[in-house]
């Protein structure tokens, strides 16, 4: 808008100007013109005085010649008459043509030339009687006269126009001054005004190409900008971002050479060169006065040039640089970095300081947040990584658990072959011990005494005691291999169905089951039921000295664990870690039989469940079991 | 064919087992012949064969033990109930194994009865003269035995 105006306003100058220009032009001529006319007119004045005195001379000649020949008939007289005669119109015709423009003059040339020529037809009628012979010479003078009061009158008339003439002279002359005058004037002024409008446009032009440089370096700024600001958005990787600022930084700065470096308490470390040979990753120990220490330290731009350039301890920018100009760059408040840009031969003429500061700020901004990215993306790495590992180490864990689980299934496939081959292969010859001792007692029994037949008796026991105790290891390991299927059972019913085969199984015995009705648990019956039998059956077992057994079982209200208590035999709370493994007995053989497996089969079935179990008694006063399903 | 000549095919490696259980058949007063078979190899000859050792007839009922060297029990089963002849006859199992899965499989093989062996003789006794009654003298065979 304004530069339309500005536009506008330099053509309307020009077109004064050269208005003005064709103005003085005109008044110059006009000025010359009236001067030409002025002297034109005071010429033509003089000349028609000059023809009048001319005429008045061949007037006079004309007279004299006349007036000899009349009186001495000299014919040497008639010669000057005769051109005077042949004269006057010449000159009378010659005023005419010098007053054609006066009209005024003009008749006043006419009115003489009409006395002129009067007085000429005079002396020429006297002139031809004398020639005719007339011989009355003084009644000829007398009748021609002398001609003096034409002359006279003549004189008069040209004196008159003289006076008019030399007063139109004087006023002329005069109009001619002034009209020279009034052109200096003007001319002065016109020029004076045309060189002011010059100077206007002049100043206007001027002004605009100022303005438009401005605009243009404006713009130019603003790409530069731009195109660093541009690095900035688009490159996420430090390395990369790095690498175009550099590039471009070079550009906007205008240099042969820059690199790129770390900053760190007064060391630096080279992270990217461009158009200029460093040595990525080179450290730097950088002493005060250094420029690029001043630079990283004030926070401010250094520039330096020739033998100050000296000291930066960058190679290739001390040998090829002339000048060198280091920048830092912010990054959240503190100098991270430094740019150092060279010229090989020029210093940098006042740098753009405030578009390199704002660079650097955005250059700042953009590694902060390329840091950022980076360090998320190192961070994303690392939990890739870990969670890489984590699913190896989960795979490792897998594979081990197969080979456990394959190991432990190994295993398993050996013990059920040993259980195998215990309840087959243990019981064979056990119960061919029992048959032949059976034989013989039934074959020969004739032959033998008391004692033999005790003995077989004894023979036989034993090998039922042994039949017992490989059933309750058989049991032992059938429990620990066997799978766990758990569900909603009532723990109640199987404590009640179990105590009702006991009860058949020693109907001498005065045995009172108190169990409370419906308690449920999540348990797999047969192994509960397992639990239940060797709990409730060392119950029986171990009140057998008491004429009544009190045999209870429940569950506690406060903690949940179920028990089962009794009124036996109890036992010692010294003893109480060796209950519950396999073959440990705290009674004699003698006052209970029992395997020494049942407690141990029962903490199996409660380890199987994940819950755990407990024992509390004292000697003779019975025992309580407790435990819990998981 | 007459009755007497109603066999009995034991199939059991233990020499004492086999004559305890003869002894506790004879003692419940079962006369019938007893062949027997030490191993699974031998009983399938006996069943199957024709050497001279080959039983001429069908047993009326077969003795059988679970564990036996060369060819085991299950498989003599096995290869008792795959044969058309042999298909319908009465195979007890007598055996010490108490375990889940032989009586499983036992039962899966088309198994007639699975007996475990006691370790008290009195009980054995008792439970061999119960199986010769119900096998030999109670249960009619199909007639396609023989």
């Amino acid at each position: 808008m304004n530069r339309r105006r500005t536009d506008i306003l330099i053509r309307a100058t020009l077109i004064v100007a050269l208005l003005v220009v064709c103005l003085n032009a005109w008044l110059a001529f006009r000025s010359v013109k009236i001067l030409n006319d002025s002297q034109y007119w005071v010429a033509q004045t003089w000349q028609v005085i000059d023809t009048l005195e001319r005429v008045i001379g061949s007037l006079k000649s004309a007279e004299t010649g006349y007036r000899g020949f009349l009186v001495t008939g000299d014919s040497a007289y008639l010669a000057p008459y005769k051109s005077a005669v042949q004269e006057i119109p010449r000159e009378f015709d010659e005023l005419t043509s010098l007053t054609v423009d006066n009209p005024k003059r003009q008749d006043k040339i006419a009115a003489m030339r009409a006395l002129v020529d009067k007085r000429i037809a005079v002396l020429q009628s006297a002139m031809g009687r004398l020639e005719a012979g007339e011989k009355d010479k003084t009644g000829l003078l007398k009748q021609s006269g002398t001609g003096k009061a034409e002359l006279d009158q003549l004189r008069a008339m040209t004196t008159s126009m003289q006076r008019e003439e030399q007063r139109l002279l004087v006023q002329r002359v005069a109009e001619s001054h002034r009209a020279r005058a009034d052109s200096q004037l003007t001319i002065l002024v016109v020029t004076v005004v045309d060189i002011l409008l010059i100077a206007l446009v002049l100043w206007l032009l001027n002004r605009e190409r100022v303005l438009r440089r401005r605009t243009a370096a404006t713009a130019d700024r603003l790409a530069k900008l731009q195109s660093v600001i541009d690095v900035g958005l688009t490159k996420l990787s430090l390395a990369e971002l790095i690498h175009s600022l550099l590039d471009r930084l070079g550009n906007v700065i205008g240099a042969d050479g820059s690199v790129f470096c770390h900053w760190r308490d007064g060391e630096i470390e080279v992270a990217e060169s461009s158009g200029v040979k460093a040595t990525i990753g080179k450290r730097f120990k950088l002493e005060p006065g250094n420029p690029l220490y001043e630079a990283g330290s004030s926070r401010k731009l250094v520039t330096v040039e020739g033998g100050s350039a000296e000291i930066v301890p960058l190679e290739g920018m001390r040998r090829e640089m002339h000048a060198i100009l280091v920048l830092p760059i912010l990054v959240s408040g503190e100098v991270a970095a430094l740019l150092i840009a060279g010229r090989r031969e020029n210093a940098f003429v006042n740098p753009d300081e405030d578009l390199l500061t704002f660079v650097a700020d955005r250059i700042g901004m953009a590694l902060d947040r390329a840091k950022i990215y980076e360090d998320e993306r190192e961070a994303r790495r690392l939990a890739e990584q870990s969670t890489a590992e984590v699913q190896l180490l989960n795979e490792e864990l897998e594979e081990r658990v197969q080979l456990r689980t394959a190991e432990l299934a190994a295993s398993n496939r050996e013990l059920e072959a040993f259980s195998y081959s215990v309840s087959h292969d243990l019981r064979a010859p056990l119960r061919s011990i029992d048959g032949f001792s059976l034989a013989l007692e039934e074959d020969f029994a004739h032959i033998m005494n008391a004692e033999g037949r005790d003995y077989i008796r004894r023979i036989r026991s034993g090998v039922q005691k042994m039949g017992q105790l490989i059933d309750a290891l058989l049991q032992l390991s059938r429990i620990t291999r066997s799978d766990l299927s758990r569900e909603q059972v009532n723990i109640s019913e199987i404590a009640a169905d179990v105590a009702r085969d006991l009860r058949a199984e020693n109907p001498d015995r005065n045995l009172v089951f108190r169990i409370e009705p419906d308690l449920e648990a999540n348990a797999d019956p047969g192994l509960l039921r397992v639990a239940l039998e060797n709990l409730l059956g060392n119950a029986v077992k171990f009140s057998a000295h008491h004429s009544e057994a009190l045999i209870e079982f429940g569950r506690s209200p406060e903690t949940g664990e179920f028990f089962v208590r009794d009124n036996g035999a109890g036992f010692d709370m010294q003893y109480v870690d060796k209950l519950f493994h396999a073959f440990q007995r705290l009674h004699g053989e003698r006052d209970f039989k029992g395997s020494g497996i049942g407690l141990a089969t029962v903490s199996r079935v409660i380890q199987r469940h994940q819950g755990k179990i407990r024992a509390e008694g004292a000697v003779d006063q019975g025992a309580t079991f407790w435990f819990t399903l998981g | 064919m007459a009755e007497p000549a109603k066999t009995i095919l034991l199939i059991e490696d233990d020499s004492d087992h086999e004559l305890l259980t003869i002894r506790a058949l004879r003692k419940a007063n079962i006369a019938n012949e007893i062949a027997i078979a030490r191993d699974g190899e031998e009983a399938l000859d006996l069943l199957f064969g024709n050497g001279e050792g080959a039983l001429k007839t069908c047993p009326q009922v077969v003795l059988l033990d679970l564990k036996l060297p060369k060819i085991d029990g299950l498989e003599v089963l096995r290869r008792i109930r795959e044969n058309e002849r042999t298909r319908m006859l009465p195979v007890v199992i007598l055996t010490s194994s108490d375990e889940e899965s032989d009586i499983i499989r036992s039962y899966r093989l088309g198994v007639n009865s699975y007996i475990r062996k006691p370790v008290n003789f009195t009980e054995f006794a008792e439970a061999t003269r119960q199986l010769g009654m119900y096998w030999l003298v109670l249960n009619e065979c199909p007639p396609s035995n023989n």
